[in-house]
């Protein structure tokens, strides 16, 4: 499995019958520094995961069948878990109790306001803010 | 299934029983030219008589898994299937085609 | 299969009851002819009791099914063994208990 990030949905009426009343997602798969990795890719939601999830994704043959039941359906990409915690050495920790809406890397994270940086040591430099990535 | 060089051994005695006395080696993936092709992979040695150095072809994926010495399935997903005596590729059918 | 060293681990409640169980760990991919960690990973169930810090070969697809412990479970890549050593063209690229020694060397200085 690989970590993946659910950034969208799909919503698709006319279907092949194994995929009817699947749930279908839109996640970029991620590396260990929470970069995307490769392409982004439908996958087929059965635990419940949100936009902006950090999620367990998996992909093999007959994987679908260990899951669903269904002989040789046509689905390959799915969705088996959503990230409480991913400790990794030598990265950051993430996933939903480490930051529940933790901003993608590219975005900026918002700046203190006014009371909290008023409340630090004002002659010592100020160190990351809380959940911003290490560059 | 495609062409290999045995590049090396691994030796692991922790692991699953499926895997009990079944050679693992490292191999170099080769193309036709007998040139290196992608990265190096971990295999089990279903002819169980590798050397270093010696030519050979793999399966990867399922198929791999049929490879145990007692029948059964194994959990692996390449497996050297035999020892490559010698390997000729016919060239003028391309050079024909471009031509 | 492919070896790699034990990086980390995953804690997911919400997950397929498939999962329940298994120590979801994260494998880092070592390639055998340096000993060197590459960029590459995976999420794997782990079959043999490895733990942090292992190098180990994690087998994936269909076969990672072929164990007792995850036969007919919902998984795609499984840890089958713990690395002892590995040698490639004669030199020894990677030793479980050198790298141990080395540890406790420093650690002593």
């Amino acid at each position: 499995m690989k970590f993946a990030r659910v950034i969208g949905k799909v919503i698709s009426t006319e279907k092949h019958p194994a995929f009817h009343t699947r749930k279908l997602l839109y996640v970029q798969p991620m590396g260990l520094d929470q970069k995307p990795e490769g392409r982004p890719t439908i996958a087929i939601d059965y635990v419940g995961a949100g936009e902006g999830d950090v999620v367990l994704m998996g992909a093999a043959p007959g994987l679908a069948y260990a899951v669903f039941g269904i002989p040789d359906s046509p689905m390959r990409e799915l969705i088996m878990g959503v990230i409480d915690r991913a400790e990794i050495r030598g990265f950051e920790p993430f996933g939903l109790s480490v930051s529940p809406a933790k901003p993608l890397p590219e975005e900026a994270p918002p700046a203190p306001s006014p009371p909290d940086a008023a409340r630090k040591r004002p002659k010592k430099r100020g160190g990351p803010a809380h959940g911003a990535p290490q560059s | 299934m495609d062409l290999a060089r045995i590049i090396g051994t691994v030796v692991a005695t922790q692991k699953s029983p499926e895997l009990a006395g079944v050679k693992i080696c490292v191999i170099q993936p080769l193309d036709e030219d007998l040139k290196p092709s992608g990265w190096p992979l971990i295999a089990v040695d279903a002819t169980a008589k590798r050397g270093s150095g010696e030519l050979v072809y793999f399966v990867t994926s399922a198929e791999a898994a049929f490879t145990s010495p007692e029948g059964g399935r194994m959990p692996v997903d390449a497996a050297v299937c035999g020892i490559v005596d010698h390997v000729e590729v016919v060239r003028e059918f391309t050079a024909r085609k471009g031509s | 299969m492919f070896i790699g060293k034990i990086v980390g681990t995953v804690v997911a409640t919400q997950k397929d009851e498939g999962l329940r169980g298994f120590k979801l760990l994260v494998v880092r991919g070592l390639d055998p002819k340096t000993g060197d960690l590459g960029s590459s990973y995976l999420i794997a169930c782990d079959a043999v009791g490895a733990g942090e810090e292992d190098v180990v070969i994690v087998v994936a697809g269909s076969s990672a099914r072929m164990t007792a412990q995850t036969k007919d479970k919902p998984v795609d890549s499984t840890i089958v063994a713990i690395v002892d050593h590995v040698e490639v063209d004669g030199k020894l690229t990677y030793q479980k208990f050198a790298a141990q020694k080395r540890v406790e060397t420093a650690s002593r200085r």
